[in-house]
């Protein structure tokens, strides 16, 4: 039976839960996954296809897979763990009701995450709508931490505290802050790449921009990231 | 071997060229890994890049909570119970369009305000229908009111039970049959058991004869001795006789009524004379025929029923009254009365019902 290379074996969430091995398996023309001990987890693709079957377990392989990079993704979005949590679950709940209609060249992760940034985009409207953000909130609402939006603009750099903050554990916050301070159109490319492990091509079909104007913006996003993070030199080379 | 331009053009292709999802295929990766060994620049660009982005990772990326997935499967298992209420959310085909048409519809006929004006319009088209299928009962009901005809009430609002019916309809109706004479007064002539069951005379079927309703004088002649009031009604009827042909008729029927055939069977004669060539004619002879057959004579009772044969309309009926004339003749001597010669009305034969009259001839 003729066959074609498989896609490529999905992205790895950052936060490394997933153990999965790596690909070279092989897809058959009709959709077949050939299960062998020898052989990796199927592709996304494949996984629906026997969801579309009734293979509870396999949707449940493809909510282990993208779990975290779509609620991290989310999360970076809205700031709101609650509401990340809400809009992954709808997310996958969409993806089951309409799994139906799901064509097996199409790719499952571009699928998904257009449904998620969709969703976030209408939960920011929605926040926007009830309230404006005011220069003594915290950007991390549901912590109550965090640098204020005042503090951002008066010291985005935040320089004369880069001691006692590594030294308090807030480095996560700063590292935070400094995503939330990019550009909503840079920080989407940034997240999908860097958080959820998506193609530049696949970032362009889900954002609808060329994909040279995906890799401007990850080039932008990663230089603000470097100049924000700049004090933090020494500490990224120990983690070498 | 590339130069320092495409290098830089390609570092962030680079950067991402590990592990899954690579940008760079591996002769790519090779080219720009050998300009790095001899350009320190632009690896210490790379380099940058890569520390940043480990530094990154290494904190910004949050776990997610322990029982995510089984509450995200959950509300998935939940959704596809629902699944006959769900609507597909992704139109990326024709067929999906398609659905995503229908769902729309089943939507919108799912909102408040459909229901509402669905009602609506059911409440009216069933007013409505209510109205027309009770416009006999009130006609009935606008006849009753100059001269009162509760039997044709009555008669009329019993054949519309299935429909509910308006409470000043229904206890006019009630009042109407507790008032109206027994069956036994009234089985002579079915005809009076009201306007729907009377032979209407020159009328085609299914329509009213023209003469019926053109008269209005006739009309309440007629309302009347179908309510059985045939003492009033004879008066007006005989009034009428010598222009209008059909109240000859009914006057020699509510005069067999009232006093029984032998009284009745001349003025059958007169009336089957006057309209000679009618079907008023017609019917005249063959409903004198049965009178003179009950009254036991039984040559007049043939000759008129032989008359009767005559026209096409009745020649059924009147073949059959004279085979059964003919039938029990022998019992009976010409001109000799039989044992039910003087018995009252309700002791005839009750006359056949009459099929829808074909156009009068006059």
């Amino acid at each position: 039976m003729q066959t074609e290379r498989a896609p490529r074996a999905r992205p790895v969430p950052p936060g490394g839960r997933d153990e999965r091995v790596e690909t070279g398996a092989t897809l058959s023309r009709d959709s077949t996954w050939r299960l062998s001990p020898s052989l990796p987890d199927p592709p996304d693709e494949v996984l629906v296809v026997r969801f579309q079957s009734g293979d509870r377990a396999a949707f449940a392989m493809l909510v282990r897979r993208h779990q975290s990079g779509l609620y991290n993704f989310a999360l970076r979005n809205l700031r709101e763990r609650t509401a990340a949590e809400d809009i992954v679950q709808e997310a996958f709940v969409r993806v089951a009701q309409s799994a139906a209609d799901f064509k097996a060249d199409a790719r499952f992760s571009t699928w998904v995450y257009t449904i998620v940034r969709n969703l976030c985009i209408d939960q920011i409207r929605k926040n926007a709508l009830r309230r404006h953000p005011s220069l003594d909130e915290s950007r991390k609402s549901d912590e109550g931490e965090g640098p204020t939006l005042g503090e951002q603009t008066a010291d985005p750099r935040g320089r004369a505290d880069v001691e006692r903050t590594v030294e308090g554990g807030r480095l996560k916050e700063r590292i935070q802050a400094a995503i939330d301070a990019l550009p909503d159109d840079q920080r989407e490319v940034y997240l999908m790449r860097e958080m959820s492990n998506l193609r530049f091509k696949e970032i362009a079909d889900i954002t609808g921009v060329p994909e040279n104007t995906v890799k401007s913006r990850m080039r932008y996003a990663l230089e603000r990231l470097q100049e924000a993070l700049v004090e933090f030199e020494e500490h990224a080379r120990a983690l070498r | 071997m590339i130069d320092c331009s495409t290098f830089q053009n390609c570092e962030i292709d680079a950067l991402y060229s590990e592990g899954a999802e690579r940008e760079l295929d591996d002769e790519a990766l090779a080219a720009l890994t050998e300009h790095a060994k001899t350009c320190p620049a632009c690896a210490a660009r790379l380099e940058r890049l890569r520390d940043n982005r480990r530094l990154v990772l290494s904190v910004a990326v949050e776990p997610v909570p322990s029982d995510f997935e089984s509450r995200i499967m959950a509300a998935v298992d939940e959704a596809l119970a629902k699944r006959g209420n769900v609507v597909a959310l992704v139109p990326a085909t024709a067929d999906a369009k398609k659905a995503s048409g229908g769902a729309t519809i089943l939507r919108f006929m799912a909102r408040p305000s459909f229901a509402v004006a669905a009602t609506f319009v059911l409440v009216l088209g069933g007013a409505a229908l209510m109205m027309t299928r009770n416009s006999a009962p009130m006609r009935a009901l606008a006849s009753a009111s100059d001269e009162s005809a509760p039997a044709a009430v009555a008669a009329s609002a019993a054949t519309l039970t299935p429909v509910p019916m308006p409470a000043e309809v229904a206890q006019a109706a009630a009042t109407a049959a507790a008032a109206a004479p027994p069956p036994a007064a009234v089985a002579m002539a079915p005809a009076f058991a009201g306007p729907a069951a009377a032979p209407v005379i020159g009328a085609k079927a299914g329509k009213p004869a023209a003469s019926t309703a053109e008269n209005p004088a006739l009309v309440t002649a007629k309302n009347l001795a179908s309510a059985g009031r045939c003492t009033e009604a004879l008066p007006k009827l005989e009034a009428l006789s010598a222009s209008t042909p059909e109240a000859d008729l009914y006057a020699a029927r509510c005069i067999a009524k009232t006093r029984g055939c032998a009284a009745a069977e001349p003025r059958f004669d007169k009336a089957a004379q006057t309209n000679a060539g009618t079907e008023i004619g017609s019917r005249a002879q063959l409903e004198g025929a049965r009178c003179y057959q009950s009254t036991g004579d039984v040559v007049a009772a043939r000759k008129r029923y032989e008359a009767a044969q005559g026209d096409e309309t009745l020649s059924a009926e009147a073949s059959a009254g004279l085979d059964a004339l003919e039938s029990s003749a022998p019992a009976a001597k010409p001109g000799t009365p039989s044992a039910g010669a003087h018995a009252s009305p309700k002791a005839m034969p009750a006359p056949r019902a009459v099929e829808p009259a074909s156009p009068a001839k006059r």
